[in-house]
């Protein structure tokens, strides 16, 4: 049921691919091993950025949450230096009748909006929360020196 | 006043009216269009079309006798809303007077309306709750879970909670088992309601119901006259409407006839194993219950089937026949199939299911071969008779209009027709000055004058 649903999710993206994000199967052999890119959405300071993130699926997919992680290093209170994203639809909150493509406009939109109290990263949401011009400036400049 | 007396001393109806009614008020059937205010367009479960027509008889498509069959029955009582016990029912033939009666509803009796009134008010009380929020299934339709087609002949089950989103019963139970294995409550993968602690329950319920639904046929049993039909279900090929149950059909009754039989709803009919394919040869498809569309009865191509009134293959419109997948197919071509064990030559499918399974898997080969050998050659023949030239008289006028002539004309041509023009033009002015003096009542006197003078 997971290949099925996998490939299904696979004919979808390619039939109508969402605007500012991509997604696809990094090797043909491995269905259950896809790579994203996320493009940092305007009016945020990933502006211009391209991010690209490394996705696993298990094996009872959909019914567990796909394994996401962000590659490209990001300056965000919700996403620490592994690259982890604290997302609650990507844990707890789960559904199956959720797709990558949904998930990955969410990521996008915590792009836009993080969390600073569900933080992953402390020092970041308290830099967020304080100073939001040194947060903005700081990530700003991590886009522009890992991301482009 | 005048129609109640008449339900009163009305004699008890026939045996085969009976019979229809019960069935009619067990199957369902989908009314998919009124063409018009006596023609009416039906489909049932199985997906066949038919059309029921009030007029001297009640027509339908589905037999060739206008008799009246379950189409025509349930046509009066549901649509019509003819009373049970009227014998307009089971009238064999209707005077416009009685068909003008039926439309304005004269044959409905009062306690039947408050009745179903009533029952609708009840019914929408009980489903409130329960029916009301589903949301309508159509075909493009995706199971959340699995993104696959809800409509696949498999169990589903709706978040009656909330948001009415459909599932496949087997996706949700898997859903719901891991919640509860991990000790979490179950909720709607779409508005995330919580379903509640008898979800698995409720899902299992419904697994049941669909299965039993699946096993049960709406049909009477001829013998035992037991509805519906649970298991599996013999009809006979040769009579219309003839069912059995299981029982009936291990009593070893109605032998003179071939049976098929089917277990769930949506299976298609099947030959018994004892069937000998010669046997089978020799009854197709002239003695085939030929109303009977499930069984691979080919219906006479009749009223409801005006448009195409053609031989697919052929295009002769003679004798017609509807096969299973749609084409039309004329004596001659049938025979033909019938070399060919009824495989329809356009798109290979077999006719009759039974009779092709019982083949070799290398005379399938042949056979598909034959009729693909076959189609092609008639195409050919066709368009060959297709572009024949058209006759000359016809299609093009004897003398080309002016119109392509001018269009032919040169620049050089027109100068010096303009010149032809320009001298032609005082030739003209003299004409019409003539006739100008004809109608002038002094000239044509002076030239009376001079006619006389000369006699």
């Amino acid at each position: 049921m997971a290949l099925k649903r996998i490939q299904k999710e696979l004919a979808d993206l390619s039939k109508d691919p969402p605007s500012n994000c991509s997604a696809g199967p990094i090797d043909d052999k491995d269905q259950f091993h896809w790579q994203a890119t996320i493009m940092g959405p305007e009016g945020s300071p990933y502006q211009g950025g391209l991010f690209s993130l490394n996705i696993h699926f298990p094996t009872d997919y959909p019914f567990k949450p796909p394994k996401i992680n962000f590659v490209t290093r990001i300056y965000h209170p919700n996403i620490n230096q592994n690259g982890a994203i604290c997302l609650d639809i990507l844990k707890d909150q789960w559904s199956p009748a959720l797709t990558i493509s949904k998930v990955l406009l969410s990521i996008s939109s915590l792009l836009t909006d993080p969390n600073p109290d569900d933080p992953l990263v402390p020092e970041i949401a308290n830099i967020y929360k304080t100073d939001k011009q040194r947060y903005e400036a700081t990530a700003r400049e991590w886009t522009r020196k890992y991301a482009s | 006043m005048k129609n109640q007396t008449k339900v009163k001393t009305s004699k008890n109806a026939p045996q085969i009216i009976l019979d229809l009614i019960e069935q009619a008020k067990q199957t369902r059937l989908y009314l998919l269009k009124r063409i018009g205010p006596t023609s009416l367009k039906y489909c049932d479960e199985d997906g066949n079309k038919f059309k029921v027509e009030l007029s001297t008889t009640m027509i339908c498509s589905c037999n060739q006798n206008n008799q009246h069959c379950i189409h025509t029955i349930h046509a009066l009582l549901k649509v019509f809303q003819v009373d049970e016990k009227c014998p307009i029912l089971w009238q064999q033939q209707y005077s416009q007077y009685d068909i003008t009666n039926i439309l304005n509803g004269q044959y409905k009796t009062k306690s039947q309306q408050t009745k179903t009134r009533q029952q609708i008010s009840q019914n929408n009380t009980n489903s409130e709750d329960q029916q009301q929020n589903r949301q309508q299934i159509t075909e493009d339709d995706m199971c959340p879970i699995c993104q696959e087609t809800l409509l696949c002949n498999e169990a589903l089950v709706h978040c009656k909670k909330q948001c009415g989103n459909n599932f496949h019963a087997k996706c949700m139970k898997v859903w719901v088992m891991q919640k509860q294995t991990a000790g979490k409550k179950i909720n709607c993968p779409m508005c995330r309601v919580d379903w509640g602690d008898t979800a698995l329950v409720e899902i299992r319920q419904e697994e049941k119901i669909f299965e039993n639904l699946h096993k049960t046929h709406n049909k009477i049993c001829s013998y035992c006259k037991i509805t519906p039909i649970i298991g599996t279900i013999y009809t006979c090929i040769s009579c219309p409407n003839y069912h059995l149950c299981d029982k009936c059909h291990s009593k070893k009754i109605h032998q003179q006839h071939i049976f098929m039989f089917k277990h769930t709803r949506l299976e298609k009919y099947v030959f018994e194993a004892n069937c000998s394919y010669e046997s089978l040869m020799f009854i197709f498809p002239e003695n085939l219950n030929a109303g009977n569309h499930e069984t691979g009865g080919l219906m006479l191509v009749g009223t409801g089937f005006q448009k195409q009134s053609k031989c697919s293959f052929c295009h002769k419109p003679k004798q017609l026949r509807l096969l299973q997948c749609g084409h039309i197919a004329d004596e001659g071509c049938l025979n033909r199939m019938k070399e060919h064990c009824y495989l329809c030559p356009i798109d290979n499918q077999p006719q009759f299911v039974g009779l092709f399974n019982n083949l070799s898997s290398e005379e399938k080969a042949l056979h598909l071969a034959e009729t693909k050998k076959w189609v092609i050659q008639k195409e050919e023949e066709h368009s060959i008779l297709n572009h024949k030239l058209p006759p000359i008289g016809k299609h093009f006028s004897a003398r080309p209009k002016q119109l392509s002539q001018k269009h032919f004309d040169n620049s050089d041509n027109k100068q010096i027709k303009t010149q032809q023009l320009k001298q032609s033009q005082p030739i003209k002015r003299q004409l019409s000055a003539n006739r100008r003096q004809l109608d002038n009542p002094l000239f044509i006197k002076s030239v009376r004058s001079q006619m006389e003078n000369i006699i």
